[in-house]
């Protein structure tokens, strides 16, 4: 799989490059529509009935919600005002039905896919447990590539249209490109179709300046994901196969591994797709923002896969949060337990239906539940200990923002993501347990288990390099100094030095060919 | 047109630097005659001339099931995976007749399961890889930085072989029976037929390392998808036939692959626990045929004695 979504990925993106300015400025959006559905078809094959049902279930869908509410405006005209609150009502009910039908049909590919299997062996677990003599038999299905991310994205801009921040575009090849466009549709980012439909469907010219920039992007990418992600690799699938005979330190290496792992190859997806958005001259929205210098569990969900929690927060938190039920809860609780902890108990649970929802969107697996309700206790329990907290700080006069609060803070919080990060990759959530154990109980260091972690120690100074030089641009960005503006003020020497620095750099200390495993595209199956 | 002029002269600088560095990463023991590029096309190549004692020809079945350099570690045997992912008989042949003129090998252990294959049969992205390999010899050898940067430069670390670590089960149940019912991997007849090609290039090689004085092994690897009793009959036939050993470890009692651990794709491949039994067994094996001898700490062999330090640590 991940071989030929490497080629497939690398030739679209290379025909995309070399003939996108011999097409006719409209044709260019049609090849871009046909490249990104070819593509689909190379990897998911005759699942791409599932991408085509997606895309004109939300296009009749957000059509038809338009043309309710020009039917509303209309018959609105000169009505009394409870003749217009009936016909709001009737009209908002149709648009309400609308968007339940389309949500049930998308959801039910997503069921399917995804989590038709969970639920049967559970099923069955069960019926085993109350000794029910029946099995339902379990489906063998794969899902067609990328659904989470493009039913996700395909719903937002159905829920856009139904809360009426856009309206409904009528042009069907403009809703289908900003749902199946190539580089998003396989890790995303999730994308807002005010974000990207109407630059993706412009075909505005590749320019040098566009190309150049969002090569740079790309190879950024690649030395995070070549010579960082693919290495450790080795290192965490030694960790995670052979936890039980590895101690404490060395599963939480294995965890921290693969935490950095994980980060270095999803934001290089990232890097890659947004510098090929840069090179079409699409702003795709950015998906990591430094997440390791958080201070908190939820600054860090507002860092680290940025377009998943802002998704979440728009569709889910909210309409909890806000809705009738949850406002007359709070306006009591408010009563009861004062202004903070009022608001609080509301929150809360939009924030359980948040993480149920959060995790099980990661996969269709007892871990990532735990993962989910891991990181609903974390941040309720910050969300609760907050005034105590300030209080402390207040009674004894100490800075919150004093530089080494804010290290300290920023450790703990990576200290928790790494946990949870264990638990996520854990194969079973026994698994999980055991390695906690040991991580919290098992404090006996063994140098030597370094060395069996399949990295030598030429492996471990380049890593150490490489990692230093991504907190370095880490720095900086989050100072908000742009290292590529930067380069680019260089004479040509220095800045084409850099990039053959660069470039070489991969290709000799990228960790690829025989011995290494490159990480596959992790969200790809999602 | 400026811009255009700078993207050239970008990519003709990166070429030269693509190039030098080539040459500085390449293998450069073997004979001078067939240059980097084949040296990248054949991994054989990279090694020292006259060094291998054993070729073992073959497909993706060879090159995950043998380690050569466990054998090494254990005999100090000299042997050399001449294998690519779903070979034909001619570029076995090819690959052989390339093995010999850099190499004076005294066993060709031939994987048979390759004699199946039609040789019209090559997926597109071997070709593709082999081009690659050609085009990119850098990208072949870049991991020798750890090598020319500190220490010689040994050639290739693995010999051929791929280690694989992962594992996917396979599936329960006896796929070298004679009647075989409810085969996971095979819908209908069994098909075990040499096609007529492929005996041309099967004869040209046995002759030829008859003629040399070589001993020739026919050798099954394990693969629950490859192997079933028909081809078993017909390879059988066909060692009676040339007069050469054949053994098929997908029957043999000496070696007990446990399919539920020990493959890496679901029965189709041996992963590295796999390969650690089939290596000791073919190590064994030369050790018990007196043809070969250990060549471990010995003068013009400190390659392999280097490259063991490296592999024992990855």
């Amino acid at each position: 799989m991940l071989i030929f979504f490497t080629k497939f990925y690398n030739f679209f993106f290379l025909i995309i490059t070399f003939f996108y300015n011999l097409f006719p400025k409209k044709a260019r959006p049609i090849l871009l529509l046909l490249v990104s559905l070819v593509f689909f078809y190379l990897m998911s094959s005759k699942l791409i009935i599932c991408l085509f049902s997606t895309i004109t279930s939300i296009y009749l869908s957000t059509i038809l919600m338009g043309k309710l509410d020009e039917k509303k405006n209309e018959l609105l005209d000169g009505k009394s005002s409870e003749e217009k609150k009936q016909i709001k009502k009737i009209y908002n009910r149709k648009k309400k039905i609308v968007l339940i039908a389309c949500i049930l049909l998308n959801f039910s590919f997503l069921f399917l896919f995804k989590y038709l299997k969970f639920f049967t062996i559970n099923s069955n677990h069960l019926l085993n447990l109350l000794n029910i003599n029946y099995q339902f038999s379990v489906l063998k299905i794969i899902a067609p590539i990328g659904i989470s991310f493009y039913t996700l994205q395909a719903l937002s801009y159905l829920f856009d249209v139904y809360y009426g921040k856009i309206s409904a575009d009528k042009n069907y090849l403009r809703v289908a490109l900003f749902i199946s466009f190539f580089p998003q549709i396989v890790e995303g980012p999730m994308a807002r179709y005010s974000d990207t439909a109407e630059d993706l469907y412009k075909g505005n010219d590749i320019t040098y300046a566009n190309f150049t920039s969002g090569m740079q992007r790309i190879l950024w990418g690649l030395f995070k994901k070549m010579i960082i992600a693919d290495r450790l690799n080795i290192l965490v699938k030694m960790v995670f196969s052979g936890y039980a005979v590895y101690s404490g330190p060395i599963c939480f290496i294995g965890a921290l591994g693969y935490t950095i792992m994980l980060y270095m190859n999803f934001s290089s997806t990232m890097d890659i797709v947004i510098g090929i958005g840069e090179i079409l001259g699409v702003k795709i929205p950015e998906n990591f923002r430094q997440p390791f210098f958080s201070k908190s569990i939820s600054e860090f969900w507002t860092r680290w896969h940025i377009s998943l929690g802002l998704w979440f927060r728009d569709y889910i938190y909210y309409p909890i949060s806000l809705s009738k039920t949850m406002k007359k809860l709070t306006i009591n609780s408010r009563k009861i337990v004062g202004n903070y902890f009022g608001p609080l108990i509301s929150g809360t649970i939009a924030l359980f239906a948040v993480w149920s929802l959060n995790g099980l969107w990661h996969g269709a697996g007892w871990t990532f539940i735990m993962f989910g309700m891991y990181h609903f206790v974390m941040i309720f329990t910050g969300n609760l200990f907050e005034p105590l907290i300030r209080k402390t700080f207040v009674k004894f006069n100490l800075d919150r923002e004093n530089i080494y609060y804010r290290i300290f803070r920023s450790i703990k919080t990576s200290f928790l993501v790494i946990i949870g990060e264990l638990i996520f990759r854990a194969p079973s959530v026994k698994v999980a347990l055991v390695m906690l154990k040991k991580v919290f109980t098992d404090f006996n260091i063994k140098i030597s288990e370094m060395s069996s972690l399949g990295l030598d120690i030429l492996d471990y100074i380049i890593l150490f390099v490489a990692l230093v030089l991504v907190l370095i641009v880490g720095i900086l960005r989050e100072k908000n100094i742009s290292i590529r503006q930067e380069i680019g003020k260089m004479n040509i020497i220095v800045r084409w030095a850099i990039f053959y620095i660069m470039i070489f750099v991969i290709l000799i200390f990228g960790a690829y060919g025989i011995g290494y495993q490159p990480v596959g595209p992790m969200y790809a199956d999602f | 047109m400026k811009n255009t002029i700078k993207i050239i002269m970008f990519i003709t600088i990166a070429a030269i630097i693509y190039m030098s560095l080539s040459y500085l990463f390449i293998p450069k023991l073997n004979i001078k005659k067939y240059g980097m590029y084949n040296t990248s096309m054949y991994e054989l190549l990279a090694e020292k001339q006259n060094t291998i004692d054993t070729i073992v020809l073959g497909d993706s079945l060879v090159y995950s099931a043998i380690s050569p350099m466990e054998i090494y570690s254990k005999h100090g045997y000299t042997v050399f995976d001449c294998a690519e992912p779903a070979q034909i008989m001619s570029d076995a042949y090819e690959y052989y007749k390339i093995a010999i003129d850099s190499q004076n090998p005294k066993i060709v252990i031939i994987e048979p399961n390759m004699f199946f294959r039609d040789p019209k049969e090559k997926p597109w992205f071997n070709k593709t890889l082999k081009i690659l390999k050609n085009v990119f010899p850098l990208v072949k050898y870049h991991n020798n930085w750890k090598n020319l940067f500190f220490g010689k430069n040994w050639g290739h670390i693995n010999k051929g072989y791929i280690k694989i670590l992962h594992t996917k089960s396979g599936f329960e149940y006896d796929y070298m029976a004679e009647e075989l019912n409810d085969n996971p991997y095979v819908k209908g007849k069994y098909k075990a037929i040499i096609p007529s090609k492929n005996n041309i290039y099967i004869k040209k090689i046995i002759e030829d390392c008859k003629k040399r004085n070589i001993k020739v092994l026919l050798l099954g690897v394990p693969s629950q998808r490859c192997w079933n009793y028909e081809k078993h009959k017909v390879i059988m036939k066909l060692s009676k036939q040339y007069g050469v050993e054949y053994i098929n470890l997908n029957l043999d009692d000496r070696i007990d692959i446990d399919w539920k651990k020990e493959t890496k794709d679901r029965g189709n491949h041996l992963n590295y626990l796999g390969a650690k039994k089939v290596s000791e067994f073919l190590g064994n094996y030369l050790n018990s045929t007196n043809i070969v001898e250990s060549h471990k700490h010995k003068k013009g062999y400190e390659g392999w004695d280097q490259v063991l330090k490296t592999y024992m640590k990855s």
